[in-house]
């Protein structure tokens, strides 16, 4: 399992949706973080805690098309995500991706 | 004969040439000044400045009250005059303009960062240099401070002015601005009020998103991006506290196309629809209740993809403090949350502007806390 510090690995104030927006935006976060992830045998865990604050936009994009990629059950099985800052940190992300697995229902 | 029926044909042929040279010059004189009245038609279209008496016009006034909400129309209009001047001016007409500040007595957070913006975004898109002259600075103290806090005055190439007003009443941020959304430089100015007004972490988290938000929407749609320009097509962003009225502003101001001009333009055809189906439905304020109704739900053309909350996050923050304002004013419309005041203007704002303000407490220990009570205007 690989263990991720938010913070310290990539930033402690997370950016816009798109990678053409601005710096640490959930695009740049999935396709240089997460992505290899999905392509090797890992897992991940990732701790926010000391994050400012997460935009909606920021985890819609970094996880959501991931989980429709390959699927809910490997999704959840490959990312840990957690903070002590915010407890219902993973409740919030999960629930961005249920709303946008739902799009094409 | 025939000698003299050739010299004739000939004199024909000549006058013939001659008649037709004759219309084809009065031709071309006809031609010359449709041309010449079309370019002076389109010339005072285009230049408001050489319509009339106000061809003389190289000096302009700013109001005693700068203020968007107790003096719209004449704070609009002096920003948009100083924009027209700059532009016309400096580009085509090569004239020197005036800006006296001398009558400024009243301005607002709000006002001084638009100030500030127009003057900075005008100056790059002319590329020329200001001077300051003495008797065109301004007199009142407050004023004087709250443009020295945000350094106006390197624009003029003026040094800080002399005041009476001592860091005890106001402490002033200086503008952030940014081309593309910069959560470094929101996340840190946070941490800085953070400090001295003691936010929950609920409020901090909140304040963040909403500002995050509202420079992504700029960006994304504010500017228009075939003719993107690093230099001028910007976000500007300050934040304050006035320890006197206990409240502390975020004031965030973009001077792209507008809300309205950007949904109008919009690349979905249904969000044009139906923006353009409000406007005609609509018979009392429709862009103002355009407003409102954005803030209330989602109308974007994103809503199954989790997209076009933007400007929900906005109010957010507001509904954390519990007790606060949010007002959002763009083009010719604003919308106070919560109050639920709709308002629209004939002068035309350039660009959208959107304050937070929420009241705060100050005890003798000089630790701010936020708090309920009464909200006062900074805007």
């Amino acid at each position: 399992m690989i263990q991720y510090n938010f913070v310290k690995q990539f930033t402690k104030y997370p950016g816009p949706r798109f990678i053409r927006l601005g710096k640490h935006s959930g695009e740049e976060f999935r396709e240089n973080v997460l992505r290899p992830i999905f392509k090797s045998e890992d897992i991940i865990d990732i701790d926010a805690t000391g994050v400012l604050s997460f935009s909606p936009s920021f985890l819609d994009e970094a996880f959501s098309p991931l989980a429709e990629e390959y699927g809910l059950d490997t999704f959840k099985e490959k990312i840990k995500f957690h903070s002590q800052d915010d407890k219902v940190l993973y409740k919030k992300m999960m629930s961005y991706v249920s709303r946008y697995l739902e799009r094409d229902k | 004969m025939g000698s003299n029926v050739n010299i004739f044909k000939n004199n024909m042929k000549y006058t013939i040439k001659y008649r037709q040279k004759l219309l084809w010059e009065k031709y071309l004189r006809r031609k010359k000044r449709i041309k010449y009245n079309k370019r002076k038609k389109n010339i005072s279209k285009r230049d408001p400045f050489n319509k009339g008496k106000e061809l003389l016009k190289d000096y302009i006034e700013i109001p005693s009250q700068l203020s968007f909400k107790n003096n719209w129309d004449s704070t609009v209009k002096t920003l948009s005059d100083i924009q027209k001047a700059i532009k016309y001016r400096f580009t085509k007409i090569k004239r020197h303009i005036h800006i006296d500040h001398s009558k400024m007595e009243i301005i607002s957070p709000a006002s001084v960062l638009v100030l500030a913006s127009t003057i900075e975004r005008s100056q790059k898109q002319a590329r020329i240099q200001f001077k300051g002259v003495n008797e065109f600075l301004p007199k009142n103290d407050v004023v004087r401070y709250l443009l020295n806090e945000i350094d106006y005055w390197k624009y003029f190439d003026v040094p800080k002015l002399k005041t009476s007003i001592t860091q005890d009443r106001f402490s002033f941020f200086k503008i952030l601005d940014s081309y593309e959304v910069d959560n470094t430089k929101i996340g840190k100015m946070i941490e800085f009020f953070e400090k001295k007004v003691g936010f929950n972490g609920n409020a901090k988290s909140l304040l963040f998103t909403a500002l995050c938000e509202a420079s992504a929407n700029t960006v994304e749609h504010g500017y228009n991006s075939f003719q993107f320009n690093k230099d001028t097509d910007r976000w500007w962003l300050t934040a304050n506290i006035d320890k006197k009225d206990c409240t502390i502003s975020f004031v965030f101001y973009d001077q792209g196309m507008g809300i309205f001009k950007s949904l109008e333009n919009h690349r979905s055809i249904p969000v044009r629809k139906l923006f353009l189906k409000a406007q005609r439905l609509i018979k009392d304020k429709p862009n103002a209740k355009i407003l409102q109704h954005m803030l209330r739900e989602n109308y974007s053309r994103h809503k199954i993809k989790n997209r076009g909350y933007g400007m929900q996050t906005f109010k957010k923050f507001i509904d954390g403090a519990e007790d606060g304002l949010l007002f959002i004013a763009s083009e010719n419309a604003s919308y106070e949350y919560p109050k639920d005041i709709l308002r629209e203007y004939t002068k035309k704002l350039n660009g959208t502007l959107i304050v937070w303000q929420i009241k705060v407490s100050y005890d003798i220990t000089s630790n701010m806390y936020l708090k309920n009570g009464e909200k006062n205007d900074s805007i």
